[in-house]
């Protein structure tokens, strides 16, 4: 096969000038442009949008939730705190994060791991003016902790 | 001026005809496979918290490892290949991206199996969630400028452009459960895990080992077979090309 059929090794190119007259050297600097006003959107969007819960304390300072926003805290469930009849789905509990508590309400079914004491809790949902907080979602955060069941080896 | 992509001229054809089935990779791969699944089902401790469901663990830990190392991979053959403009870093490239996106969506199908399962939500917009889904719209978009761009070296450099910028998310991702809150369980091993025994089991500890080194084989298996498999349709698009 003739050597110029064979795909064209960047020597040529660069040959003809200075880097930023080859395509690679374009290439390059408009990957470096690229790379740095993405990382900087990355930056500024991740600052604000970061804060994926509030933790029940500063929920409490920042008081109710206007308009009908949503807004997610996260807590544990105080052990003892929660009542649903038999009847109903409606469950009503407190949350707290270690120094806080609040009282919260939800209505819908809830996973097993929810009533876990390892778990912590996000509530999805709008906090009231009258200290309750009504949640729409329920995630519970599964413990990262993995601790073997007794007698199953 | 044609331009064709087989670097080896006339030689190729004949190389990769020949390449030979990296099955060393492939025995290991199955056999620590069936190993692993041995473990996970008979051998491994019933997690106290989360049940048998806790299961999963050992097969979305290990999908997570390959699906961040892979996009890794793609933008560090990318580099290799903008510098030296050798189709075999390029082959590697592509053949890392496309056995990665397959960990990456099953690195969301096992994790919102699981989070169905155990805690009751299938997805949340959550900062390791959507990196993670994030770096599954990076492999798609690579192979879909792949799939567009046209056939040669631009693709390739197109390609490569968008494999450097995937391969930022995997440390993000990576990151994401120390930088940020997250509703995703914390790093429970290795040098940043907060708490450096969050495992408590050594069971649970070697079987998670196992795994990951399962399906590490596995992707290497599979990453040299594609790799092979495209420097062949290097070849033909060669062979083609010289026959017009």
């Amino acid at each position: 096969m003739p050597e110029d059929r064979s795909r064209p090794t960047p020597r040529p190119i660069a040959a003809e000038g200075g880097v930023l007259s080859s395509n690679r050297g374009k290439l390059l600097v408009a990957l470096v442009v690229l790379i740095g006003a993405f990382g900087y959107l990355a930056v500024m969007a991740f600052q604000s949008a970061t804060v994926y819960y509030y933790t029940v304390g500063e929920l409490r300072d920042l008081g109710a939730t206007q308009d009908g926003r949503t807004v997610r805290v996260s807590g544990k469930l105080v052990q003892g705190s929660f009542d649903r009849k038999d009847t109903s789905t409606l469950a009503r509990f407190a949350l707290t994060d270690g120094s806080e508590t609040m009282q919260a309400a939800h209505d819908g079914i809830l996973p097993d791991l929810f009533f876990n004491e390892h778990s912590e809790i996000i509530l999805e949902g709008s906090y009231g003016s009258d200290g309750v907080f009504e949640s729409r979602n329920v995630i519970v955060k599964c413990p990262s902790k993995y601790v073997a069941a007794e007698g199953s080896g | 001026m044609i331009r064709t992509i087989g670097i080896h001229g006339g030689q190729a054809s004949e190389r990769s005809a020949h390449w030979t089935r990296p099955l060393g990779l492939l025995y290991a791969s199955a056999a620590l496979m069936a190993l692993t699944l041995y473990a996970v089902f008979f051998w491994v401790p019933t997690e106290l918290n989360l049940g048998v469901s806790q299961r999963i663990f050992y097969f979305h830990v290990p999908l997570g490892w390959i699906g961040m190392v892979s996009i890794v991979i793609v933008a560090a053959a990318s580099v290799i290949y903008l510098v030296t403009g050798r189709d075999g870093w390029d082959a590697l490239e592509y053949a890392a991206a496309e056995v990665g996106v397959v960990f990456a969506s099953l690195i969301l199908v096992t994790g919102v199996i699981w989070a169905r399962g155990d805690l009751g939500w299938w997805w949340t917009w959550d900062p390791k969630l959507t990196t993670t889904l994030v770096l599954w719209f990076i492999y798609v978009g690579y192979l879909m400028v792949r799939a567009y761009a046209p056939r040669g070296s631009q693709g390739a450099r197109f390609g490569a452009v968008v494999a450097i910028f995937g391969a930022v998310d995997a440390p993000i991702i990576y990151m994401a459960t120390v930088w940020w809150r997250t509703a995703h369980p914390e790093l429970n091993t290795g040098p940043l895990a907060e708490d450096s025994d969050a495992i408590g089991s050594t069971r649970i500890y070697l079987a998670l080992l196992l795994s990951v080194a399962a399906f590490t084989i596995l992707y290497a298996y599979l990453l040299v077979e594609r790799f092979s498999l495209r420097r062949a349709e290097y070849s033909v698009d060669e062979a083609h090309r010289n026959a017009i």
